[in-house]
């Protein structure tokens, strides 16, 4: 009896009728050439089970199960492609945005208004785009939320994926203590650069200290995160890899 | 809320770690995967009316996974045509233990299967579940499945033993 090799997936994958089951079980019984392909089957079968096998094992990660507790039920919120139209739409803005922030506050005036005096901008322009620079551009690469000093110039907000795979960041630069305003923003990265989309003033809040996370980002920095944010922002453990991965999608 | 949206939820947590197995099986890149089932978790729910009882809601959930990586799949499809891709092909690879070495080879293996094999490979070798429930999610025949499925193993075989030396 010949015996197709489909007939002896089925047979491993506990997939034929009982009488078939019979058969094939007999020809394994009796012949060593089917014995040995359906060893074979089962050898397979059982080598790609296992190297997937390790990931039941793995503790979940916090924000799958915060999604599944308490993402937005119904069909009017959560709307993927409201979101993604959102964020096209934000996209559209941002050549705009750009232009704004470099009209209001001009390279490296900045760098000395809200760093000190260490004389380097933190901000360039590049072809029409608004790049993060010096101190901000290292704060944006290497600094993480969680362990950041309350007292460095750049503060790191919250960090997330957008939906277009990039990685995003809002940051806010601190002015003098005691200052009267100071600028926030939301920065992505691309190619090397970390593309400051929109850029914000935002005041300090009575004490002048700073927040770190989302609640005292001004609306046009939540609005934008809002829109760009594909799922939930990262926690400690995806800062830490994201930037372990040079922030590359 | 209503209870049975509750219900539902703690379901969903229930499967996360099949789940994410299964969209490891899918998405090579552990974060890619995670994100495949967190975009699953976020439709599931927005649309949790659709769910019909007799459907189950594994298999309900496994095939939104599907989706969202069918849709992630051609989105990159399309990104790749406009811009080249630094970060491709750049590994690290890490001293690895030999049954280490195996998964690998295996996941290794998998990744290069066409889409739809390894779908199949995911859904029938990896989950476990039946040719009907598999052929149900993937919306295709089960004679497609268990042609793809044949394709795959015979693929997977060749390139296991390609890939260790080793005729088994």
């Amino acid at each position: 009896m010949s015996l197709s090799d489909e007939i002896l997936m089925a047979y491993v994958d506990g997939e034929l009728d009982e009488e078939k089951r019979a058969s094939v079980a007999q020809a394994v019984a009796t012949d060593s050439e089917v014995a040995r392909r359906v060893a074979q089957q089962r050898l397979l079968r059982a080598s790609v089970q296992a190297a997937f096998s390790a990931v039941l094992d793995e503790p979940v990660p916090e924000h799958l199960v915060r999604a599944a507790r308490s993402a937005p039920a119904g069909t009017t919120v959560a709307d993927l492609a409201r979101k993604r139209a959102a964020n096209a739409r934000l996209r559209r803005l941002l050549p705009q945005w750009g232009a704004i922030a470099a009209s209001l506050m001009v390279g490296a005036l900045i760098g000395a208004r809200f760093l000190g005096n260490s004389g380097e901008g933190v901000l360039v322009t590049q072809s029409g785009q608004l790049i993060a620079h010096g101190a901000l551009a290292h704060a944006l690469t290497d600094q993480l939320a969680g362990s950041q000093a309350a007292s460095a110039g750049v503060q790191i907000g919250v960090s997330f994926r957008a939906h277009s795979g990039e990685y995003c960041r809002t940051f806010s630069l601190r002015r003098d203590p005691g200052g009267a305003s100071a600028l926030a923003g939301l920065a992505c990265h691309s190619r090397g650069d970390w593309h400051v989309d929109v850029l914000a003033r935002s005041a300090p809040d009575d004490a002048g200290a700073y927040h770190q996370a989302g609640t005292a980002l001004p609306s046009a920095i939540s609005q934008a995160l809002d829109a760009a944010i594909a799922g939930e922002p990262l926690d400690a453990n995806g800062e830490r890899a994201a930037r372990e991965r040079g922030w590359r999608p | 809320m209503s209870p049975q949206l509750e219900v539902m939820r703690e379901q969903i947590v229930a499967l996360l770690p099949r789940l994410r197995r299964f969209a490891r099986s899918l998405a090579r890149d552990p974060h890619d995967a995670d994100d495949l089932v967190q975009i699953a978790i976020e439709k599931a729910l927005a649309k949790h009316e659709q769910l019909h009882e007799e459907a189950g809601i594994a298999r309900w959930m496994f095939g939104i996974v599907k989706n969202a990586w069918i849709d992630e799949v051609r989105a990159r499809a399309r990104r790749e045509r406009l811009l080249t891709d630094e970060a491709a092909g750049v590994t690290v690879a890490d001293p690895l233990a030999p049954a280490h070495v195996d998964a690998l080879a295996v996941a290794d293996a998998l990744a290069r299967l066409p889409d739809e094999q390894r779908l199949a490979v995911g859904l029938v070798l990896i989950e476990g579940l039946s040719y009907k429930e598999a052929a149900y999610i993937m919306e295709v025949p089960i004679g497609t499945l268990t042609s793809r499925l044949a394709r795959a193993r015979t693929a997977l075989q060749d390139m296991l033993r390609g890939s260790t030396g080793d005729t088994r």
